[in-house]
């Protein structure tokens, strides 16, 4: 994301502070895949805009409808794609509720058939055409998830109760830097961000153990919420008053936010940690008893 | 682009001792895709049996 250039010595600034380890933005983030393959698809059917000029009335509305089609095809595969990089970074996750990428593929294949098709003709070549297509986009970008994924050891009930608790919780964090957005303060957006990575790390540590979500479940809903209502608050404030005050009363919030977050994440982990010991404990209890001995 | 993917299956094959990767051959697919549109969008293949 780009950032203001501005340092100790710029005018109104001053040192930034450092990103801690735990309150990173980018930390755990990965790279999107095949955004710039998708970019293409957008530009490709490009041409059908001039060519629908030259084709009469009816072979210009078949152009069009293509073009709509092969756009269309492109940007929910975009959107498929996104929603697939989510499911494939959570521990535990629903299936897409659409399936993007599966819609994308017919889309592809019937815009490719409209744009081969001109009035007059068989419909055999642009029917050959739109299957090639079809296929090629599905070969390409694959289909999207079908299953929900969970943690083994874990029932179906919990880690689906963990998967709403946290798209829930996310649509407390997409609101809450919409507002910071429209209040227009960049340092201030980079600081919800950072907040907002210490929570995912929460969100992360209750996937891979869904028992720590009752320990959780007032981070997750009481205190986003109360952030997200003080973030669109302060929006709506800062936006009219530019009172520096309550800029830096939010600012603080944040700092405590962050600091509880990350807290009650150690101590969820904390208690992972002692988990994993007991079980240790026990199994190197019974390999002595039990097992072989070499005297 | 053509050379770039030349270029990784070639390392692949002599890393991993495979001559082609799923990940190319999805590339060759979506590089034909895109062809495929183009030469359609453009009017090349309109009305061919």
């Amino acid at each position: 994301m780009a950032q203001r250039y501005g340092g100790t010595f710029s005018p109104g600034g001053g040192t930034p502070p450092r990103p801690t380890r735990s309150g990173n933005p980018f930390r755990g983030g990965r790279v999107a895949r095949a955004r710039a393959r998708v970019n293409l698809l957008f530009l490709a059917p490009l041409p059908l805009v001039v060519t629908a000029f030259a084709a009469g009335p009816v072979g210009m509305a078949l152009d069009l409808a293509a073009l709509g089609m092969l756009l269309l095809a492109a940007w929910l595969l975009r959107d498929g794609l996104k929603a697939e990089d989510a499911y494939n970074a959570r521990q535990v996750a629903r299936r897409p509720a659409i399936p993007r990428k599966s819609f994308a593929t017919a889309l592809t294949g019937l815009g490719i058939a409209l744009a081969a098709h001109a009035p007059g003709a068989g419909l055999t070549g642009p029917m050959v055409y739109g299957t090639i297509g079809a296929f090629l986009h599905l070969f390409a970008f694959g289909i999207d998830p079908l299953r929900h994924k969970g943690m083994d050891g874990f029932d179906a009930f919990s880690t689906e109760r963990v998967a709403r608790a946290v798209d829930e919780a996310e649509s407390h964090l997409a609101a809450m830097s919409e507002a910071v957005a429209r209040a227009g303060d960049r340092p201030l957006e980079a600081r919800v961000a950072r907040f907002q990575a210490t929570a995912r790390e929460m969100f992360r540590t209750i996937e891979r153990d869904p028992r720590d979500l009752s320990a959780a479940r007032r981070y997750l809903g009481v205190y986003l919420i109360g952030a997200r209502d003080a973030a669109e608050k302060f929006a709506a404030l800062h936006a009219a008053t530019r009172d520096p005050a309550a800029r830096a009363d939010f600012a603080t919030l944040l700092d405590d936010l962050e600091t509880n977050f990350a807290a009650q994440t150690q101590k969820l982990l904390l208690d992972d940690k002692t988990d994993l010991d007991v079980e240790i404990e026990v199994l190197r209890e019974r390999l002595q008893r039990e097992g072989v001995r070499q005297d | 682009m053509a050379y770039i993917l030349a270029r990784q299956t070639a390392r692949r094959a002599r890393v991993r001792g495979e001559f082609m990767s799923a990940g190319s051959l999805q590339k060759i697919a979506y590089l034909i895709l895109l062809i495929l549109i183009l030469a359609v969008s453009a009017g090349l293949l309109s009305g061919a049996p």
